[in-house]
């Protein structure tokens, strides 16, 4: 199960409606842990629009992990708490309301994210990362308007060092956005490519933007890294510099950004300009 | 005169500086004493979270309001670490540019598209 599946996925659970739901994933054999974070989100608009979660059949190893990371115990009966990470390989699963930063940043992103998963970079690189989350945050805060709040998973791979991380919403998406700013119809992987540009933003008024993606964009390419949008039926990939761009048939309502970084001790380029604070303004 | 000395986690109201709201109440205050044209020195110290949209809403803005030259002479900034002080000049000249060309920043789609 992908990105690109989420849509079918959140067509399924649309087309069900308020009932009580038996989510049969027991053919399921594998999962990203970092794919919690839309699921979670998908799962929570259902309930939001009246369904209910009768229950959810899923088999080991993608139980387990599901119970470590703490997605199960929040839609799975029975499932008490989240599990000892015995493989070192969890990064939690977080729901929250768009406005609830402080206990997010300070319990969370930093402890559970940076700390553990960033371990030996360097202490620039790891204030970049937290910075790009919070950027995507505050996107998502400003924008989106998600009626079930903000949902966050990640996942590391100690052998391949890497940390996956990612951010979703279920709101209005790039292209309503875009589109209303733009005052045109804009498709949704138009939508994705014009916010990437840096000083592109749908704010309008006194106050700037249109900077927060591009600087994790930056960020990325600087720590062997990708970044992927889905939002709505668009698709935008930076893998390394190339950029793959495609229409899915199946919309997601709302927006995920998947971040995908090195974890190496050598990641993060220690940007060697000094910016004299007398020179910034 | 001496410089208004301003501390951003109180104006903000936390270590974490995330939040574009936040970073209004930085702006209100800043602006207030720039008008009057008292010199401020927006002290960082302690801040553990910084992003574009906190620092836009705070010193972005005055860009809206002061010439560069008025900015350059009032506005002096401490406690800033290298990676923030690095996002602070990114802010900076994205502001400049934005008050500069405002009108034409919603043709740049149209443009790209020829």
């Amino acid at each position: 199960m992908g990105l690109a599946t989420l849509g079918n996925f959140a067509g399924a659970l649309d087309a069900a409606g308020p009932q009580p739901l038996l989510l049969d994933c027991s053919k399921v054999s594998a999962i990203s842990g970092t794919l919690s974070a839309p699921l979670g989100g998908l799962l929570s608009l259902a309930l939001h629009r009246g369904a209910s979660l009768k229950e959810i059949d899923v088999q080991r190893p993608v139980h387990d992990l599901l119970v470590a990371n703490g997605f199960l115990k929040v839609y799975k009966a029975g499932v008490a708490q989240a599990t000892d990470d015995y493989l070192g390989t969890t990064i939690g699963y977080q729901h929250f309301q768009a406005d609830h930063y402080a206990a997010f940043i300070q319990h969370y992103l930093h402890a559970g994210v940076v700390e553990k998963g960033l371990p030996g970079l360097a202490a620039t690189t790891r204030r970049r990362f937290e910075q790009g989350v919070f950027e995507v945050l505050e996107n998502a805060r400003q924008h989106a308007g998600s009626p079930v709040g903000i949902f966050c998973c990640g996942e590391l791979d100690p052998e391949g060092q890497r940390l996956s991380f990612c951010v979703a919403d279920l709101g209005r998406g790039f292209g309503g956005n875009v589109s209303r700013f733009l005052g045109r119809p804009v498709g949704p992987v138009e939508a994705i490519a014009w916010a990437m540009q840096e000083g592109h933003t749908t704010k309008r008024g006194d106050i700037p933007g249109g900077l927060g993606l591009k600087l994790l964009l930056e960020f990325l390419g600087e720590v062997d890294g990708t970044l992927r949008i889905l939002s709505n039926a668009g698709y935008w990939e930076s893998d390394r510099g190339i950029v793959v761009k495609a229409e899915l048939a199946y919309p997601f309502p709302g927006t995920v950004v998947w971040m995908d970084l090195s974890t190496a001790p050598q990641s993060g380029v220690e940007r060697p300009a000094r910016i004299d604070a007398g020179a910034i303004f | 005169m001496e410089p208004v000395a301003l501390n951003v986690v109180e104006l903000a109201g936390g270590a974490f500086c995330v939040a574009s709201d936040d970073g209004v109440k930085v702006h209100t205050a800043m602006a207030e004493h720039l008008r009057a044209g008292h010199p401020v020195r927006l002290d960082f110290t302690g801040v553990e979270g910084l992003t574009s949209a906190f620092l836009n809403a705070a010193v972005g803005q005055l860009y809206g309001e002061f010439t560069p030259e008025r900015i350059r002479g009032l506005l002096t900034v401490e406690g800033l670490p290298d990676a923030d002080l690095i996002l602070l000049k990114r802010v900076v000249e994205r502001a400049k540019a934005y008050f500069a060309d405002r009108g034409d920043f919603e043709d740049a789609w149209a443009r790209a598209d020829d």
